[in-house]
């Protein structure tokens, strides 16, 4: 294995001491979408939220652009946790790439999908955005999207996208393990590049996830 | 006019989808550079400028007799000491006329001169106004004279011979490249015909001329050598003289409706810039822009030569320039042009290369066709380090190397320095381009103050003479104090590039990361100094220059100060190289494929040396300088669609141990 990857929670520890500690400003500022806190996205269950116990979750907010940044819900009907990274306040985007960390042993991931970032395109349509996803490390998931020209020519620039704030990745998960566990972006693995190829340097943020152990005993999958 | 063209290439121009390819590394078919670009137009000139005969090699004892007497010239048996050249062109009929009063110099008893000059259907011989007996004998583009001589020469005393010839020249139309000589409506010219009287015996003669061109009313004539005057004929025409102080074998004149500008060189030399009317407007920055050459020049060798330089505008309409001693003749495109304007890189790059001939071949001749770097690479690498500093971009020297890499195909590649390498049908891309390119990297190694006092050396121990290959490394070794055999023997002896897969990873030592880096060499194990560039957060970068060993197999492990955002070779492409990830698709080098090689994919998408022409299909070469083959995954020339499928198949791919 590649001797980078041999501890992948090392990084995690600062992260959920940090968020402990602020989870409470996600909800005054809105920026993320707890599952205490519906957002639009998130009405629809909020039912089965209230129907049964339910894990927690909470993103550490942004405080600045450009950023990015974790929400999340507890889908009761699968009794998964359904999270969404967000990217926002990026002009002129060419690309965004990040290993998300969590904890194998607490939390099984069950799918995963790195969605078109492509809001604000000056030549929509003459862009495509290829992704990397890949789940294949435990504990590790590679994201990866890119924005690549339709019709590739030399000299040809990535005319970049302007993003005010859109779901770029959705990840499913089982808990299988009760307590705090966090999930955290591995902070030597993040990169967003601008289209003129300038690295831009933006706010990472992760989310702590809080699973109750009736949650855990409800789940499915638990190896 | 040049971007005007690029902009409808592009139009016209399409990157299609090509089969991957085994390989890690594109193997070139041997293409034509696009249409209309900078590359074709390089191109042009150079194959003009390379299409000047070649002398023919000298008989095997003047050759022995050249090596063994270098420094010696008072061992020859005769030498000349003036040539007094009078030449009056018909171009309705594309007649040369010329006329040589030829002053000789024996030192031993001579019986027989043979001489060497352009081409000639006839001529005559006198001695003291009688008729002796010539032969004329067709050698390649040139007449050998034999001429047989009533008696002896007397030792040291000076004998005057008359040889009158005519020639028909061969003139090109007015079109694309140099042509030896034009005969157009406004411009008539000759450029590669020698009519010099020439031989192994003479070559360091250290003679004087004159060159008197009979001149039609109302136009004005323009040779090198400092302007001595004019003197009126009978029925009209003038005579006007140039005086050439140096000895020389290689001259050219034209005649036009010139207005020239007139200017200073640094050592004082007067400089006169010969264009006509139509093109008066850019003559003051043609003038500015060689005086700034020649100075630059000057402070980086050695002071120019030489006391004149005339800049002569000749026709055709595209690029082309030659350089003999003390005059520079250019195609009247390569007029056009001012500071700023799109196509005055172009106008930079062909006027630097001929300015550098002044040394590179005038100053310095190279001994045999074997050493035409010692004249072409040199001016090449001269012209490229000009635009880089003036400039400010290195896509001169970028664009040569890759012309190189990707249009000569491995089996007809030939080494820099060897015998053949004038012959060769790649003679313009080995010569100048990878020429250049060479050099390009020698001065990376060396640092530019090291390279430019070894050609300070080289210029000031060769001076006015003749210098082998070998030469030019020994004067490198005096400057920089190393042994650059290797140097010279992997570039100028053999023929081949760097073929290098790369493999990077990060690990922690003692708290700290390092980077481990892998240079496996798939063609010749070379030696090479490549910078390395880790980037860092926040933009910040550090070069490091890796030695690479020459081994198959090259692992070394570079101290970071943090992590690093990803890790490049050779960013400003100072190596002949085709660089392939040793992990495929880990562009960064971290160890692992991921979305951010992804990243840097998007980047660099688009960019191609390979392109199709949509009308009429068929692949050129494109030079584009921005080019990076890392990113090729499929080895075709193009960083397209197929890389991108081939870096998704890829992701989550480790580095192998080593
Ligand atoms: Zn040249």
């Amino acid at each position: 294995m590649h001797p980078r990857f041999l501890s992948p929670l090392v990084w995690v520890t600062p992260v959920l001491l940090y968020c402990s500690a602020c989870s409470d400003d996600s909800v005054a500022v809105g920026a993320v979408a707890p599952d205490t806190v519906a957002s639009k996205s998130d009405t629809a269950i909020a039912a089965d939220v209230a129907a049964g116990p339910s894990a927690t979750i909470a993103g550490e907010p942004h405080k600045a652009d450009p950023y990015v940044e974790i929400s999340g819900k507890w889908d009761g009907a699968s009794k998964h946790v359904l999270l969404t990274v967000w990217i926002g306040g990026v002009k002129d985007l060419l690309g965004i790439a990040a290993h998300l960390q969590y904890d194998p042993t607490a939390l099984q991931l069950v799918n995963g999908e790195v969605l078109a970032v492509a809001q604000g395109s000056s030549t929509p349509g003459s862009y495509k955005t290829r992704s990397v996803y890949n789940a294949a490390m435990p504990g590790r998931v590679l994201l990866g999207s890119a924005r690549f020209s339709a019709n590739p020519l030399p000299f040809a620039l990535p005319t970049g996208a302007a993003i005010t704030r859109e779901a770029w990745v959705t990840l499913e998960f089982i808990p299988i393990a009760a307590g705090k566990t966090a999930i955290s972006f591995d902070p030597h693995s993040t990169l967003l590049r601008a289209a003129d190829g300038t690295e831009v340097t933006a706010e990472w943020h992760g989310a702590s996830i809080d699973v109750p152990a009736a949650v855990v005993s409800a789940s499915v999958g638990v190896p | 006019m040049r971007t005007l063209q690029l902009l409808m290439m592009s139009v016209l121009i399409s990157v299609w989808a090509m089969p991957a390819q085994a390989g890690r590394f594109y193997e070139t078919p041997g293409l034509q550079p696009l249409p209309g670009t900078e590359a074709a137009v390089a191109q042009a000139h150079h194959q003009a400028e390379a299409s000047r005969p070649q002398r023919p090699t000298p008989p095997a004892q003047a050759s022995a007799w050249l090596a063994a007497n270098f420094q010696n010239l008072a061992d020859a048996p005769w030498e000349i000491t003036h040539q007094d050249i009078t030449v009056d062109l018909q171009p309705a009929s594309s007649k040369l006329k010329i006329t040589i009063v030829v002053d000789i110099l024996a030192h031993q008893n001579t019986t027989t001169l043979s001489l060497l000059m352009g081409g000639v259907d006839s001529a005559a011989v006198k001695l003291a106004g009688v008729a002796i007996p010539v032969q004329n004998q067709a050698v390649s583009t040139y007449s050998m004279l034999q001429i047989a001589l009533p008696e002896a020469l007397t030792p040291e005393t000076a004998t005057q011979l008359q040889l009158d010839a005519e020639a028909t020249l061969d003139c090109g139309a007015v079109g694309i490249g140099l042509h030896p000589c034009g005969m157009g409506a406004v411009f008539n010219y000759v450029a590669f015909f020698n009519y010099y009287l020439s031989n192994g015996e003479v070559m360091h003669s250290p003679f004087t001329s004159d060159l008197h061109v009979v001149t039609p009313a109302g136009l004005i004539a323009a040779a090198p050598g400092a302007l001595m005057g004019t003197e009126k004929l009978a029925d009209g025409r003038v005579v006007t003289t140039f005086h050439q102080i140096e000895r020389t074998d290689n001259a050219g004149f034209s005649l036009a409706p010139y207005k020239p500008v007139d200017g200073k060189l640094d050592t004082g030399a007067p400089l006169r810039v010969y264009g006509t009317a139509g093109y008066a407007k850019y003559l003051p920055a043609m003038r500015d822009l060689a005086i700034d050459v020649i100075a630059t020049y000057g402070k980086l060798f050695v002071p120019f030569a030489w006391s004149s330089l005339n800049v002569i505008q000749v026709e055709n309409d595209f690029s082309g320039g030659y350089s003999p001693l003390s005059g520079v003749f250019m195609l009247r495109d390569e007029f056009v042009g001012s500071p700023g304007d799109n196509g005055w890189q172009g106008v930079v790059e062909l006027a630097a290369h001929e300015y550098a001939h002044q040394w590179w071949g005038n100053l310095v001749a190279p001994q045999t066709n074997a050493d035409v770097a010692l004249s072409e690479s040199l001016a090449e690498y001269s012209s490229c380090f000009y635009t880089e500093q003036k400039l400010g971009n290195r896509s001169q020297v970028i664009r040569d190397n890759i012309s190189y890499m990707y249009q000569v195909p491995a089996k007809s590649d030939v080494a820099l320095g060897a015998q053949g390498v004038t012959q060769s049908e790649y003679y313009v891309q080995i010569v100048y381009y990878k020429g250049g390119a060479v050099l390009d990297m020698l001065r990376h190694f060396l640092g530019d103050d090291v390279m430019a006092k070894g050609l300070s050396i080289y210029a000031t121990d060769f001076g006015r003479d003749f210098a082998k290959i070998d030469d030019l490394r020994v004067s490198m070794e005096k400057a920089s104090g190393q042994d650059l055999a290797w140097f010279f023997s992997q570039w100028f002896t053999k023929k081949l590039f760097i073929h290098a897969e790369l493999s990077g990873q990060i690990v922690e030592v003692n708290g700290k990361p390092v980077l481990r880096l892998k240079v496996h060499q798939t063609e010749k194990a070379l030696r090479f100094v490549v910078p390395v560039s880790i980037d860092y957060r926040a933009g910040k970068t550090v070069v490091v220059p890796v030695d690479v060993n020459a081994k198959v197999d090259f692992v070394t492990e570079l101290p970071l100060t943090d992590w690093p955002v990803r890790v490049r070779f050779d960013v400003q492409r100072t190596q002949i190289r085709q660089f392939a990830t040793g992990t495929p698709a880990d562009f960064n080098l971290s160890g692992l494929v991921d979305g951010a090689d992804l990243v840097e994919l998007a980047l660099r998408h688009g960019r191609a040396v390979v392109v199709t022409m949509k009308q009429g299909g068929g692949e050129h070469f494109f030079a584009d300088t921005s080019w990076n083959e890392l990113y090729d995954l499929t080895a075709d020339g193009r960083v397209d669609n197929d890389d991108v499928e081939a870096l998704l198949g890829a992701v989550g791919g480790e580095v192998a141990p080593f």
